[in-house]
């Protein structure tokens, strides 16, 4: 009752302090009248009772401020009369402030763009996930072929069961494949969506709840395909449903079957995984909509198929060891049923908001790098202030030194320091708000999550957070110098000239920055090496101008006859397409990330320097005039290849090198092919050059050619086929005739997808371009930072020494001489600084390795050239301090003393 | 004899503050007036101190205050004494008769060493 009294009158104190300060006033007024009158009652003239009843009163302010104590809000009172000494001082140096402060909102506001990011990826669990203290991700670690993965990885059905039924630290275990597209509907409404196949219980365990209908039931992820349903997300629902609630019920196409629509799941969540999904469907239907390979019962019968990503709910008061050791347990006893597994798997549990850090890497690793390098580009930013207020705090000893003299207490001189650093950052953190939320719209550029990023209030509250600890960072030493001023020594510190040491904190400042700067420049260095190393890859096609069509018509329930002929007739029909030079079929779009090894009789082949392959792809005739692969010798398949009945072959010259070192296996018949299986041979017809396979940043693989034409039904039933296009003028401009050809050909077609070849190669170029740009941008803006800090050190160590410069002067010392002193004076802490960076990049390049491409991160070229850059900013910084000290005249500064 | 509240003991006015509330709500000035007539005229209550008092009571919760308007027209600000404050009047007064008695038991005291 009492503290609850006692806090609100200290909040009415604070808030209505200027009320209580005019009531009390009034009050005290009010008393004087009161007494003056009761004097003049006593007979005293009006004059004379005013003045007793002030003297009784004992001095108003006297009053007021004892009154005011009692009220205990001394310190708010300071606190505010701080703020508004911060305000006064601080507008008084407009262009200072406004350099101050926006320095820190770029540091402050690239931060918290970041922030934004990061915190939504790696430190929450995913939006709709309740209870994620008592999740876990499970991953199982077991031998396979000798190596035992030491992260762990998926596991397999048999695993599920057995963490399901027999390990007792859970109270829900739950299972999910890797999404992957659907097709949703035919003809004119046709598209594509991302689904995923999970447990029954999987959406309940992770606590997510339905927005409307309800989510599975365990009898319906029993029976293979029994029981066709699906939950759709919250977005999908209102993307093309528009959020119609009659949707439950509702039977809807996916992949050639139908599903009928249970629910749909709470607005905001999208799945578990870095992907968002737009549908959920029970495990018992991977099989049938063709997402698992192979598809019926034999995947959930096999141990060897570790194909599940494991999600499991502690039970209450079991910890993670505990739940881990129960599982493990479970799998090894499941383990001796089969004698081929590893007999002692083990178990390893991580939380599912730091699963998705760990597990993830590409765009998210890059933004938790960016994370580090936008914090350091803010230390770099808090240096430079520290740096100019510890000159201003110089240049202000005497107004110090004089308040200390009339009575100010050391620490109350910090505190009102600090408040005046803690108000500057605050005004920068309000800017840098601004600032990251411009970031944050840049950074939508991320292939990120949807609801990913942006200003919300936990990044405010970490805006807030940097920023007072920026004040509190930087305002330190200069509130420490500043109140150390002693009276006598601050007062008299103008005609005393300068002291030796003086200004030993700001050159080490300089050195920290320098260093930072290098730190940055050579990730920025490196980065764009890497940029320009993937830029130049020689892919040995020509990737400009090509369109890539496919059409899914496996799952729609084609046979294969009408799949084959479906497939040569778009591409005939796709010929006809005014603007398109060619059209072939591919099993394996180059560059698309699927492969397959091909049958290779190794007997006598020089293998040395080969670790993979060889792989196989099928393609049509014309294929690689088409595509700009270039035949070295020979020919490639043309249309009358398919008559034939001799196996042929084309093979990339990587493979023509292991297959007969030395000589030509042009002509002949090398074990190659699916004809090795019967002990046949297959024809090399043609040589071409070493052109990228699966992905544009890997190394170049040896490749054999078949022809798709002889024997499409040879194909795997995933990764393909689908057509490549070449056109004439921009392949965008093409999209829809390309896309509507092929929907012609028959009414119900699946979604036909058209992407353009480069689209298919910026996901892979991505990171580099993001990882060149952003580290670019804030390592120049780090150089930027330090370069001015560097020159107000240079400047304001001029403007000290301007008389012993022109006493040097006058005694004869020559322009270099000056010259010399002040560049003396700048280089040496870059120089240091420098130093230091170089050795801390060459620590830290072991991190960033993994990020870069055909350039060690210890490059020495990088490094040089980042030195070199540094040493000339660094003069440019000494040049016009330099050149002003040259400028100074012997006897204006003797004078000046 | 006056005695000013410079010398008394602290806690002795807020205590009189309170005991002269008990009568009724009342101005700064008034109070002060009031607890020199109840002292009979001993006890000359300094506003210097008065008003920081009231402060402290009112922190405590002891008492309020709003503004009224007085007999002549004049507004001012009344206190009055909130039920913690009877409350605590009636701790207070029985701690200082305690005290006090004990205070006149050891000055009142004859005898050689205890």
């Amino acid at each position: 009752m009492r503290l609850v009294a006692e806090i609100r009158e200290r909040l009415r104190a604070i808030f209505f302090l200027s009320r209580e300060d005019r009531e009390l006033d009034e009050e005290l007024r009010f008393h004087l009248d009161m007494q003056t009158e009761e004097y003049i009652r006593r007979g005293m003239d009006p004059a004379e009772a005013r003045r007793q009843a002030v003297l009784r009163l004992g001095g108003l302010a006297q009053v007021r401020e004892a009154t005011r104590d009692a009220r205990g809000v001394r310190w708010l009172d300071d606190v505010v009369a701080d703020t508004r000494y911060a305000f006064r001082t601080l507008l008084r140096r407009p262009i200072f402030t406004a350099a101050a402060a926006g320095t820190l909102a770029l540091g402050i506001g690239g931060t918290t763009a970041i922030f934004g990011i990061v915190d939504a990826l790696f430190l929450r669990p995913p939006t709709g996930v309740r209870g994620a203290d008592t999740l876990a991700r499970i991953y199982i670690v077991r031998d396979e072929g000798g190596i035992r993965t030491p992260d762990g990885g998926p596991g397999s059905y048999v695993d599920y069961l057995a963490m399901r039924d027999n390990a007792h630290g859970f109270s829900g275990v739950a299972v999910s494949l890797f999404p992957t597209d659907l097709d949703l509907d035919r003809g004119e409404r046709a598209e594509r969506l991302v689904g995923q196949a999970v447990s029954w219980n999987y959406l309940e365990l992770l606590g997510v709840r339905p927005a409307i209908g309800r989510f599975f039931h365990a009898e319906e992820d029993s029976i293979q395909g029994a029981h066709p349903v699906a939950v759709l997300s919250h977005g999908y629902w209102r993307r093309r449903f528009g959020a119609d609630s009659t949707i439950v019920g509702r039977t809807l196409l996916l992949n050639g079957q139908s599903v009928t629509v249970i629910g749909v799941a709470e607005r905001g969540f999208v799945g578990a995984e870095a992907r968002p999904i737009d549908a959920w469907v029970p495990m018992a239907m991977a099989g049938p909509l063709g997402v698992m390979i192979g598809g019926n019962a034999e995947w959930r019968t096999q141990p060897g198929m570790a194909v599940l990503r494991y999600v499991a709910r502690l039970a209450p008061g079991v910890d993670r060891e505990q739940a881990a050791a129960s599982a493990a347990a479970a799998l090894r006893h499941a383990a001796e049923a089969y004698p081929d597994m590893d007999p002692t798997p083990e178990v390893r549990l991580e939380s599912v908001v730091h699963a998705r850090a760990a597990r993830l890497v590409g765009p998210e690793g890059v933004a938790l790098l960016l994370m580090a390098v936008t914090g350091v580009v803010l230390v770099v930013a808090c240096a430079n202030i520290a740096n100019l207020l510890l000159a201003r705090s110089t240049a202000r000893r005497r107004e110090m030194a004089v308040r200390a003299s009339l009575g100010a207490a050391r620490g109350r001189l910090i505190r009102q320091n600090l408040t005046e650093s803690v108000v500057l950052a605050l005004l920068g953190g309000a800017v840098g708000v601004g600032v990251a939320a411009i970031g944050s719209g840049l950074a939508r550029q991320f292939p990120l999550p949807p609801g990913v990023g942006g200003i919300n209030g936990r990044v405010l509250a970490f805006a807030f957070a940097v920023s007072v600890l920026s004040g509190l960072l930087f305002g330190l030493a200069p509130a420490l110098r500043a109140a150390g001023a002693r009276p006598m020594a601050g007062l008299k510190a103008d005609t005393a000239g300068m002291r030796p040491g003086r200004g030993r904190l700001r050159r080490a400042l300089v050195t920290f920055q320098v260093t930072l700067c290098v730190l940055l420049l050579a990730g920025a260095g490196l980065m764009v090496q890497s940029l320009r190393q993937v830029l130049a890859i020689d892919t040995g096609l020509d990737i400009d101008r090509l369109l890539v069509v496919s059409v899914d018509l496996r799952n729609a329930g084609y046979p294969a006859a009408a799949r084959e002929e479906l497939l040569q007739a778009a591409r005939d029909r796709l010929r006809q397409v005014p603007g398109v030079e060619n059209a072939v079929i591919v099993h394996f779009t180059p560059l698309g990330g699927m492969s397959m090894s091909g049958p290779w009789d190794r007997t006598g082949a020089d293998t040395a320097g080969i670790r993979e392959g060889p792989y196989v792809n099928w393609v049509g005739a014309g294929y690689f005039a088409t595509v700009g692969t270039r035949v070295l010798r020979g020919r490639e398949f043309d249309e009358q290849d398919r008559a034939g009945t001799e196996p042929i072959v084309v093979i990339n010259e990587r493979l023509a090198r292991a297959l007969s070192p030395g000589g030509d296996p042009l002509g002949r018949c090398v074990p190659l092919g699916f004809a090795v299986r019967e002990g046949g041979c297959s024809r090399v017809i043609g040589i071409v050059e070493t052109a990228r396979h699966r992905y544009l940043d890997e190394p170049t693989v040896p490749l054999y050619y078949l022809p798709w034409d002889r024997n499409p039904a040879a194909t795997p039933p995933w990764g393909g086929p689908s057509i490549l296009v070449r056109v004439r003028g921009r392949p965008t401009d093409l999209t829809a005739q390309v896309r509507a050809a092929v929907a012609s050909l028959a009414p119900d077609l699946p979604y036909v997808s058209v992407q353009t070849m480069e689209d298919l190669l910026a996901d892979t170029i991505l990171p580099y371009r993001l990882g060149a740009v952003l580290f670019g941008l804030f390592s120049a803006l780090a150089l930027l930072i330090a370069a001015v800090g560097l020159y107000g050190v240079l400047a304001y160590f001029v403007a000290e020494r301007t008389a012993e410069i022109g006493i040097r002067r006058s005694l004869g010392a020559q322009e270099r001489n000056v010259v010399g002193l002040v560049l003396r004076q700048g280089m040496m802490p870059v120089a240091v600084g420098i130093g230091l960076g170089l050795g801390a990049a060459l620590a830290a390049g072991r991190l960033i390795q993994a990020l870069l491409y055909g350039v060690s991160a210890h490059d020495p070229v990088t490094l040089a050239g980042v030195a070199a850059l540094l040493t000339a900013i660094a003069l440019l910084a000494c040049y016009l301090p330099a050149r002003r000290a040259v400028r100074v005249d012997p006897m204006v500064a003797l004078r000046a003393e | 004899m006056t005695i000013r509240d410079g010398e008394l003991l602290q806690g002795t006015l807020e205590l009189m503050v309170l005991k002269a509330l008990s009568l009724g709500s009342m101005h700064g000035w008034g109070l002060a007036q009031r607890i020199e007539q109840m002292s009979q005229e001993v006890f000359q209550v300094s506003q210097g101190s008065l008003y920081p008092a009231l402060q402290r009571l009112k922190r405590k919760g002891w008492i309020t205050s709003d503004w009224r308007v007085t007999e002549n027209n004049r507004r001012a600000r009344y206190y009055s004494l909130t039920p913690a404050g009877e409350r605590a009047l009636d701790r207070e007064v029985a701690q200082w008769h305690r005290a006090s008695q004990a205070v006149n038991r050891v000055l009142a005291w004859e005898g050689g060493l205890p």
